[in-house]
């Protein structure tokens, strides 16, 4: 059974605290309007055991009738953090490294793209975390650029 | 001589394009030498309802081959067509007119302004037998511009090969060493010599321990062990900091790796990063044994500030994206290039233009290269202290060079360091 979607957007700070690390020095690009892209996140699994592998996706949608362009610092598309108790437990891509190439991701209108993780069960410092509630936060980079809000997923350890 | 200086600068065309010459009659003059021989352009009137039904009812008529057919952006079709059935093509009431079919193929190679801007071109060596080692998304090995210049390398990422599935990694491999020919674009070290190493996949991500395994490779070509790769770019980065201890306190292995190399004799130059931020949390860039190099916006290839604006600052001055230094330790060793709208190789054989620090430092490894042609043996340090000492200060006339203001300014307040140029390295 699939992960639950949480429906309330996160507070703007949780939006800043996403994307304080990865936004340029001014806007690479705005887009005028209401947001134009729908993201939703899921698991393969809402109740996972100790140790085993989380798939994490982000599904963005356009539902308008024009494409959406956002321009990134990086190659980087996309993150997702699990939090614990208001505290970041892991981050996508802090195993990962991109190219340092402005880029461009285009969602043309009806399409939907996915972008995917696998989180196992490790915080940052490598240790195996233990069982409780986590919340996944998935987000585009470059969304501010839309104001699009990141979306939460809760997740359960045994 | 100067190795470029036969170099057309304003030139960078690549057409090869079909050009329609409308013909009332059959010229009677000689054709000019790119007209085809025998192979017209057949245009229908828009209101042909079926141009390929109409094509090949035509070419069954006179007895003709068709090459193309056109539905969509017009109505006809090309095809050989000999003398004798020209005229009486023309006379069909579906036809509107008839073209000589022309090639024009004009390749000529372009000086990017990048290049330009830190007068590479000026360089009477090319950096010939400078081994650079490319830790990317893999070089297009089957590039027309790149190809001669490629020595090997080695994959660690998707794929079988180090062929390069994404374009970045050729396009840095351009900045560094295009080669000195008559198509597409030339690099700043054009007699360099490239080592194609795919450290991130073709969506350009991948793990740390990818970028270590092109690490390890890299200083298993090193002086010391007896290899000759002796600069090593990394247009890429990710969350991280300096220990200041090769990241033995942080246990950082992408730190600890890098130190060995840079020990091992080979110069590292990597892309400060675009977050318009601190460097000191982006790695590599926040390594103190490597050179970061930051990106500086220019639109015409010349200093002075007398160019227009590009997308991301006015002319002459540091893109508004660019990391920068604030500790002092990373002050003394980041220099800044081009690295706003730089022209350069890309996969399939193909060109583009892209914005980004990733574009500024393989300017700076092309330097590096150049100077190492020259100066062999130097130590990275000394790499890196020659190409502060031959780049442009802040807020200075460079060699005189402008006559009025100065080379390069910086409104921003960010960035001290000077601006590479390989016209006095």
């Amino acid at each position: 059974m699939p992960g639950r979607i949480v429906s309330s957007p996160w507070p703007a700070l949780l939006t800043l605290l996403l994307g304080a690390s990865i936004c340029p020095g001014r806007p690479l690009a705005s887009a005028d309007g209401p947001v134009a892209l729908r993201l939703e996140v899921s698991a393969d699994g809402p109740r996972y055991a100790v140790g085993e592998a989380v798939r994490l996706t982000l599904a963005v949608t356009n539902p308008g009738r024009d494409a959406v362009s956002l321009i990134t610092p990086s190659s980087q598309h996309y993150e997702f953090v699990v939090w614990k108790v208001g505290e970041e437990v892991w981050r996508w891509s802090a195993d990962q490294m991109f190219l340092t190439v402005l880029s461009r991701l285009t969602i043309l209108p009806g399409e939907t793209r996915t972008f995917t993780a696998e989180w196992d069960q490790r915080d940052r410092a490598g240790r195996r975390v233990g069982p409780g509630d986590y919340l996944v936060v998935g987000t585009l980079i470059g969304g501010e650029q839309v104001r699009l809000t990141p979306r939460q997923l809760r997740i359960t350890i045994r | 001589m100067s190795f470029l200086n036969h170099l057309p600068k304003l030139t960078w065309l690549l057409l090869l394009f079909c050009v329609a010459l409308p013909l009332g009659v059959v010229a009677e003059a000689a054709p000019p030498p790119d007209v085809v021989p025998d192979q017209y352009i057949v245009v229908f009137h828009d209101n042909v309802p079926n141009s390929r039904a109409a094509a090949q009812d035509v070419a069954r008529w006179h007895g003709l081959s068709i090459l193309h057919v056109y539905e969509h952006a017009l109505k006809g079709f090309a095809a050989k067509i000999p003398g004798a059935a020209l005229s009486a093509l023309a006379r069909d009431p579906r036809v509107q007119f008839i073209s000589e079919d022309r090639v024009v193929v004009a390749f000529q190679q372009t000086l990017p302004t990048g290049v330009n801007r830190i007068n590479a071109e000026s360089r009477t060596t090319t950096g010939a037998g400078v081994n650079v080692a490319v830790l990317d998304t893999g070089i297009d090995l089957s590039h027309p511009d790149l190809q001669a210049n490629i020595l090997g390398g080695k994959n660690c990422s998707t794929g079988k090969s180090y062929n390069d599935g994404n374009g970045h990694g050729t396009h840095v491999a351009g900045i560094i060493a295009a080669l000195n020919n008559d198509i597409g674009v030339v690099g700043v070290a054009p007699g360099a010599l490239l080592w194609a190493v795919r450290v991130l996949n073709n969506a350009g991500m991948g793990s740390w321990s990818s970028v270590i395994c092109g690490i390890d490779f890299v200083d298993s070509k090193s002086p010391v062990r007896g290899g000759s790769v002796t600069v090593a770019n990394m247009s890429l980065g990710g969350s991280g900091t300096d220990d200041g201890n090769c990241g033995l306190t942080n246990n950082d292995a992408l730190h600890k790796a890098i130190c060995r190399a840079v020990g091992d004799g080979v110069t590292f130059v990597v892309a400060a990063g675009n977050s318009g931020a601190d460097l000191r949390g982006f790695v590599p860039a926040a390594y103190n044994e490597v050179i970061a190099v930051t990106a500086l916006g220019d639109s015409d290839g010349n200093p002075c500030g007398t160019g227009g604006p590009t997308s991301y600052s006015a002319d002459d001055t540091f893109a508004s994206f660019s990391n920068f230094a604030t500790l002092p330790a990373d002050e003394s060793r980041v220099i800044a290039a081009p690295g706003v709208s730089i022209y350069s190789t890309y996969k399939g054989g193909g060109y583009a233009t892209l914005s980004g620090t990733s574009m500024a430092s393989p300017h700076v490894a092309g330097a590096a290269a150049l100077y190492l042609a020259t100066h062999l043996g130097t130590s990275p340090a000394a790499v890196r202290d020659a190409l502060r000492a031959a780049g442009e200060p802040p807020d200075a006339n460079f060699l005189s060079e402008c006559s009025s203001g100065v080379s390069h300014t910086d409104p921003s307040g960010k960035h001290s360091e000077p601006v590479a140029r390989a016209d006095s390295l």
